[in-house]
C-alpha cells in the first residue's frame, strides 16, 4: 500500500467535516418536515429526534476511523511517560538496575561474539583445518609435521583443496639472526625483535588471500634448492614502517644481515597469521636437502577443505593417506596418524570456558536485575491499585491494563538498554586492555549484531520483568480497592507473597554467583600461596632473538650462549645466570619417553618425564636445592643430566641412588649417547605452578632453539636490574634483541592473567548481584513498612512494644533470606560442576567458600531489612492517627 | 448491500440515501437515521465507497458517495449471495406449504 493510500485510508476526517455532514442531514430532514407544514422550530426538533443522538453517532464515527493498534500504542506511551515522570526515583532505580544488568551482559556478549561466534577473517574460514602429526603411543602425541609429509598429504589426499604449513621465529630486523660478529651497526638504535614466518608452498592459496600489492611466491621460489630465501612477503605494517608505504616496493631488496631477499608482495592490512606480530613470510622449498628427512618435523600444517567436504570426511581421507604412507615408509610413518582440528578451535583455545562462565554469570546478573525490576513494578502496581481499579471501572479492559504496564516496562527497558549499551561500548576497551591473553579480543567492536542482541535483551527484560506485574494489574477489580477506599486498609502485604518470592529468587541467584566467586577466589588464593619449589622473587627472565638457521652450527651457538651468560654473571648485582627451555612455572609441557641402558626398568611401564634443557648454574639461579650428587656444569654439557625426586621415586624407587646411571630419549632417533645422571634435584613446579611436580629430567645442555629462556638471579629488586641487563646484552650481542624481558614473577602473573581476570570479573558480578538483591530486599521491606504504617501506628498505640514491631519485620526479612540462601546453595552446588575445571586445590563444594558466600549474603540482607524495620519501630502513632 | 445498491445508482449524499431506503422499503425498514453514517464511513474505509464534497440540489455543500470499482465487485458478489439465499429460503418455504 502506498503512503498516499495509507493516509487516505487512515487519515481521520476533521471533526468539523463530520459535523457538517450530520448537520446537512438534519437540515434536510427539517426542511422536508417544514414542507409538510410543521413549524420550523418543531421541525428541527423532530428532525433531531429522527436522526437520533448526534453525539452517539459522532463517537461511533470516531471509532470507525481509529487505527486501533497505533492509537493504543501512542496513548500507552504518552500515558507511560507521564506516569514515569511523576515517579522519577522509581524510574531511575529501574534504569540503573537494568543498565547494570544489560551493560555487563552486552560487554561479555561482545567478547563472546568476537572471540567465539564470528568467523575468522579469512574467506570461508570454516574450511580451514589445522593438521598435526599424532603418535598415539607417545606421552605427548601431538607433534609438528615434517615438510615432506606436508607435500605427501597435499599430493595424495582428495578432501582438501590444498595443504600448507608454517613455523615462526623471533629474529631482529637488522640481521637474519645469524650470529654476526662483523656487524658495524652498533651505534644505531638497538635491534628490534621481529617475528617472521616460514611457510610451505601454497600458503596464501590455502589461507584464501592474495597480496594487496605484488604477487604470491612463484613456482621458482617454491622449488628453489638450498636455503637462501630469495623472495619475501611483507606485512602491511612492515611496509608502512620500513618502506613508508612505497607503492613501488616490489622488487626492492630486504637486507637481512648477510642475506638479502626481494620483496615480492605486501599482504593485506588485516592479515595476521600465524600470529598477530608476524611481519615477514618466507617460503621453504620442500626440495631443500634438510627438508627431505622424514624425521625432521617443524611445521604446523594447515589445510583448506574442498567445498562441501566435512571435517570428518577430511580426517578420514587424511587417515587413509597417512596409512598408505605408513606402509610405504614403515620406519618413520607407521605410527603416525593425523590430528585434524578446525582452525577456529585452535585459535580460541582455553578462553572458551572462561567466556561462557562469565556469560553465565552476567546472564544470572541480568535475571536478578529483571527480578528486581519486576518486584519494583509490582510494588508500584500495588500503590497504583486504586488507579487501576478506577480505570477498570471506567471501562478499561484487562488487556488495556496489561498493555499499559508492559509499555511502562518497555520504556524503562529501552532506556536501561541504551545506557547499558553505552557502558558496554566503554567497557569493551577496558576489557580488551585487561584481557590481552584472550585471543581475538582486539576484534571486539560494536556492530549490528550487538545492537540486535541488546534489542533482544530489551524485549526479554520487558517480558520477564513486566509480564507478571502486568498480569497482576489486569486482575484489578473495580469494586475491590475503591470500596476499601485506602483509609482503612490494613496489612495489605500479607496477602501478597509474589514480591517475597521475587526477593527470594534474587537472594538465591546472588548466593549462587557469590559461591562461584568465592570458589574462584579461594582457588586463586591457593594458587598464589603455592610453594613452587623454586624462588621466582629475585629472578629476571628474557629471551633473545635468533633463528633456526643457527642451530646448524651447535658449537658456535653454544659459545654464543655461554658468552652471553658469562657477560651477565660479570654484572654487579647479578648473582647468577642460566639458560633453560622455558620460563619455570609458566605452563608449558614437554614430556618425553626415556629409556635407560643400565637400569632394569619394567618394559611394560614406559618411563616418561618432563624434559628440560638447562645450562650450568640453573639450579642455583632458580634456588632449586640439589638433594644428592651435583648440578649441571659446563664439563657435562651434552653428557650429563639431573633428575628430580619424583623421577627417582617413580622409576627407581625411593631410596635408590640413581647417580651414575644413564638415560636417553626414546626412541633414540639420532643415536645420541646416553647422558649420565649427575644429581637429584628437589621437586619444583616446572611445567606450571598450578601443576603438581611430575617426574622431570633436566638435560645439562644448551637448548638449540631460538626460543631458549634466559634466567638471571639478582641481589636486589629484579625490576631495578632490567636496564643493566639490557645494556649488557646490547654490548655482548649487538645484533640480537632481548624480548620478554621482565621479572619472572611478572611472567608468572601474566601466564595466569586469564585466571585473574575471570576471578576479578566474577567477583565484580557477584558483588553487583549482592547489591541488587539487597536493593530488592530493602525496597520491598520499605514498601511494606510504608503501606503498613497505619497498622503499625495502631499497634503501638494499643501497647505493642517498638522492639516487637522491629523484630517482626527483621524476622520476615530473615525468613525470606534464609529460604533464598538455601535455594541458592542448592543451585550453587549443582552448577559448581561448570567451575570444577577452573578450580585449583579447591573442591567445588568447598565449605569455606559456600559459608563465606552465605555469610556475606545473610549479613548484608539483615542490614538491608534492619533499616526499614527500624523505621517501622519509630512510627509515631499520633502522627499516623492524625493522617487519618 | 442495500446501501451499496442505492449508491450504485449514482452519486448521492447521506440524506438522499436515507430517503431512498425509506422509499424503496416502503417505510418497512425504519432505522434511526444517524446510524447510517457509521455504516457509510465503514464502507468508505473498506474502499467500497468513494466520496467527495459537492453542491446539493439546494446549493448546500454535501458529501456525495459513489461506488468504487471494488464496491461494484462486492455488490455483485453480495447480490449473487443474496439471490441464492432467498431462493433457498423460498424453496424451503414452498416445501413446507406443499
Amino acid at each position: 500500500m502506498s503512503i498516499k493510500r495509507f493516509w487516505k485510508r487512515h487519515a481521520k476526517p476533521a471533526a468539523s467535516e463530520l459535523d457538517n455532514e450530520i448537520q446537512f442531514h438534519i437540515e434536510q430532514l427539517a426542511q422536508e418536515k417544514i414542507r409538510l407544514g410543521i413549524p420550523p422550530t418543531q421541525a428541527l426538533r423532530e428532525a433531531r429526534l429522527d436522526f437520533g443522538g448526534t453525539e452517539n453517532f459522532k463517537e461511533e464515527l470516531r471509532d470507525v476511523h481509529r487505527i486501533p493498534f497505533f492509537d493504543a500504542i501512542r496513548t500507552h506511551v504518552r500515558y507511560a511517560l507521564r506516569t514515569l515522570r511523576a515517579a522519577p526515583s522509581f524510574a531511575l532505580t529501574v534504569i540503573i538496575t537494568l543498565t547494570l544488568g544489560v551493560g555487563a551482559n552486552t560487554a561479555v556478549f561482545s567478547a563472546i561474539d568476537a572471540v567465539l561466534l564470528r568467523p575468522l577473517p579469512y574467506p570461508n574460514s570454516g574450511r580451514l583445518m589445522v593438521l598435526k602429526e599424532f603418535r598415539a603411543k607417545k606421552k605427548n602425541p601431538e607433534g609438528f609435521v615434517a615438510p615432506v609429509r606436508v607435500e605427501d598429504w597435499n599430493r595424495l589426499n582428495s578432501a582438501f583443496q590444498s595443504i600448507s604449513g608454517y613455523y615462526t621465529e623471533d629474529t631482529t630486523d637488522s640481521t637474519a639472526g645469524y650470529y654476526a660478529e662483523d656487524s658495524k651497526d652498533t651505534s644505531a638504535a638497538p635491534p628490534m625483535k621481529i617475528k617472521r614466518a616460514f611457510v610451505a608452498p601454497r600458503f596464501l592459496q590455502t589461507m584464501g588471500i592474495s597480496p594487496q600489492i605484488g604477487h604470491d611466491f612463484t613456482a621458482a621460489d617454491e622449488q628453489a634448492t638450498g636455503f637462501a630465501p630469495g623472495s619475501v612477503l611483507i606485512s602491511d605494517r612492515f611496509w608502512r614502517s620500513h618502506f613508508r608505504a612505497d607503492p613501488n616496493v616490489i622488487g626492492k631488496p630486504l637486507l637481512r644481515g648477510k642475506t638479502s631477499a626481494t620483496v615480492i608482495g605486501v599482504l593485506p592490512a588485516g592479515f595476521r597469521f600465524p600470529t598477530d606480530d608476524v611481519e615477514l613470510w618466507y617460503v621453504v622449498p620442500p626440495v631443500a636437502k634438510f627438508a627431505l628427512d622424514r624425521r625432521n618435523t617443524w611445521y604446523t600444517a594447515i589445510g583448506r577443505l574442498k567445498p562441501g567436504v566435512t571435517e570428518a570426511q577430511g580426517r578420514a581421507n587424511l587417515d587413509l593417506v597417512q596409512h598408505q604412507l605408513g606402509l610405504q615408509f614403515p620406519a618413520t610413518d607407521a605410527d603416525v596418524t593425523v590430528k585434524v582440528t578446525a582452525l577456529k578451535e585452535t585459535t580460541v583455545g582455553s578462553s572458551r570456558a572462561s567466556l561462557w562462565l562469565l556469560f553465565g554469570a552476567v546472564s544470572v546478573l541480568m535475571l536478578i536485575a529483571c527480578t528486581n525490576v519486576s518486584a519494583l513494578v509490582l510494588a508500584r502496581g500495588m500503590e497504583r491499585e486504586r488507579e487501576f481499579s478506577l480505570r477498570a471501572s471506567l471501562g478499561a479492559s484487562r488487556f488495556t491494563l496489561m498493555a499499559q504496564v508492559l509499555t511502562e516496562t518497555l520504556l524503562l527497558a529501552i532506556a536501561g538498554t541504551v545506557t547499558g549499551l553505552a557502558i558496554a561500548a566503554a567497557s569493551a576497551k577496558v576489557l580488551g586492555a585487561l584481557a590481552k591473553s584472550i585471543p581475538r579480543i582486539g576484534e571486539v567492536s560494536l556492530d549490528w549484531r550487538l545492537f540486535a542482541y541488546t534489542a533482544g535483551c530489551a524485549i526479554v527484560v520487558t517480558l520477564v520483568s513486566g509480564l507478571f506485574p502486568a498480569f497482576r494489574a489486569s486482575l484489578a477489580s473495580p469494586a475491590d480497592a475503591l470500596s476499601r477506599g485506602g483509609r482503612s486498609q490494613v496489612s495489605g502485604g500479607g496477602r501478597r507473597p509474589a514480591q517475597w518470592i521475587l526477593v527470594g529468587i534474587q537472594v538465591a541467584l546472588a548466593v549462587c554467583l557469590l559461591s562461584g566467586a568465592a570458589l574462584l577466589l579461594r582457588s586463586f588464593a591457593a594458587l598464589s600461596n603455592v610453594s613452587p619449589g623454586f624462588d621466582a622473587s629475585h629472578v629476571v627472565a628474557f629471551r633473545l632473538t635468533g633463528s633456526y638457521g643457527e642451530t646448524g652450527d651447535a658449537v658456535k651457538l653454544k659459545q654464543s650462549v655461554n658468552r652471553t651468560l658469562d657477560a651477565l654473571r660479570a654484572v654487579p648485582g647479578i648473582q647468577s645466570a642460566a639458560g633453560s627451555l622455558t620460563f619455570p612455572g609458566v605452563p608449558f609441557k614437554f614430556p618425553y619417553e626415556l629409556s635407560s641402558p643400565d637400569s632394569a626398568f619394567d618394559p611394560a611401564h614406559k618411563i616418561t618425564a618432563e624434559t628440560r634443557y638447562v645450562t650450568e648454574d640453573y639450579f642455583s639461579t632458580m634456588s632449586i636445592p640439589i638433594i644428592a650428587g651435583a648440578p649441571c656444569d659446563r664439563h657435562h654439557d651434552g653428557t650429563g643430566a639431573v633428575v628430580n625426586r619424583s623421577f627417582v621415586t617413580a622409576y627407581y624407587g625411593s631410596g635408590t641412588d640413581p647417580i651414575g646411571r644413564h638415560l636417553v630419549l626414546s626412541p633414540n632417533t639420532y643415536n645420541i649417547a646416553p647422558s649420565i645422571i649427575l644429581g637429584v634435584a628437589a621437586d619444583a613446579r616446572e611445567s606450571g605452578i598450578n601443576e603438581e611436580p611430575t617426574p622431570t629430567v633436566y638435560w645439562c645442555d644448551v637448548l638449540l632453539d631460538p626460543s631458549r629462556a634466559y634466567l638471571v638471579r639478582t641481589a636486589g629488586d629484579p625490576a631495578d636490574m632490567l636496564n643493566a641487563i639490557r645494556h649488557t646484552l646490547q654490548t655482548v650481542e649487538p645484533s640480537r634483541a632481548a624480548y620478554d624481558l621482565a621479572p619472572l614473577s611478572t611472567h608468572l602473573s601474566e601466564a595466569f592473567s586469564e585466571v585473574q581476570l575471570r576471578t576479578l570479573l566474577l567477583t565484580l558480578f557477584a558483588a553487583t548481584a549482592l547489591s541488587l538483591a539487597c536493593v530488592g530486599l530493602y525496597g520491598t521491606m520499605s514498601y511494606f513498612v510504608t503501606t503498613r504504617r497505619r497498622e503499625i501506628g495502631v499497634r503501638i498505640a494499643l501497647g505493642a512494644r517498638r522492639s516487637q514491631v522491629g523484630v517482626r519485620f527483621v524476622t520476615q526479612g530473615a525468613a525470606i533470606t534464609s529460604l533464598g540462601v538455601a535455594a541458592g546453595l542448592c543451585i550453587a552446588v549443582w552448577s559448581a560442576k561448570f567451575l570444577s575445571g577452573m578450580l585449583y586445590n579447591v573442591q567445588s563444594t568447598d565449605v569455606t567458600a559456600l559459608s563465606v558466600a552465605t555469610l556475606a549474603m545473610v549479613s548484608i540482607a539483615l542490614l538491608a531489612s534492619a533499616i526499614p524495620a527500624i523505621r517501622a519501630a519509630r512510627v509515631d502513632p499520633m502522627q499516623v492517627i492524625r493522617e487519618e | 448491500m442495500l446501501i451499496l445498491k442505492i449508491v450504485a445508482l449514482g452519486p448521492v449524499h447521506g440524506y438522499g440515501i436515507s430517503v431512498r431506503i425509506r422509499q424503496i422499503s416502503k417505510e418497512v425498514l425504519q432505522v434511526q437515521q444517524g446510524s447510517l453514517y457509521p455504516a457509510l464511513h465503514r464502507l468508505e474505509k473498506r474502499d467500497w465507497l468513494e466520496s467527495e464534497w459537492g453542491a446539493s440540489d439546494n446549493g448546500r455543500q454535501a458529501k456525495f458517495y459513489k461506488l468504487s470499482a471494488k464496491g461494484r465487485k462486492q455488490l455483485a458478489a453480495e447480490e449473487l449471495n443474496w439471490n441464492r439465499l432467498s431462493e433457498a429460503v423460498r424453496l424451503i418455504m414452498r416445501e413446507q406449504q406443499g
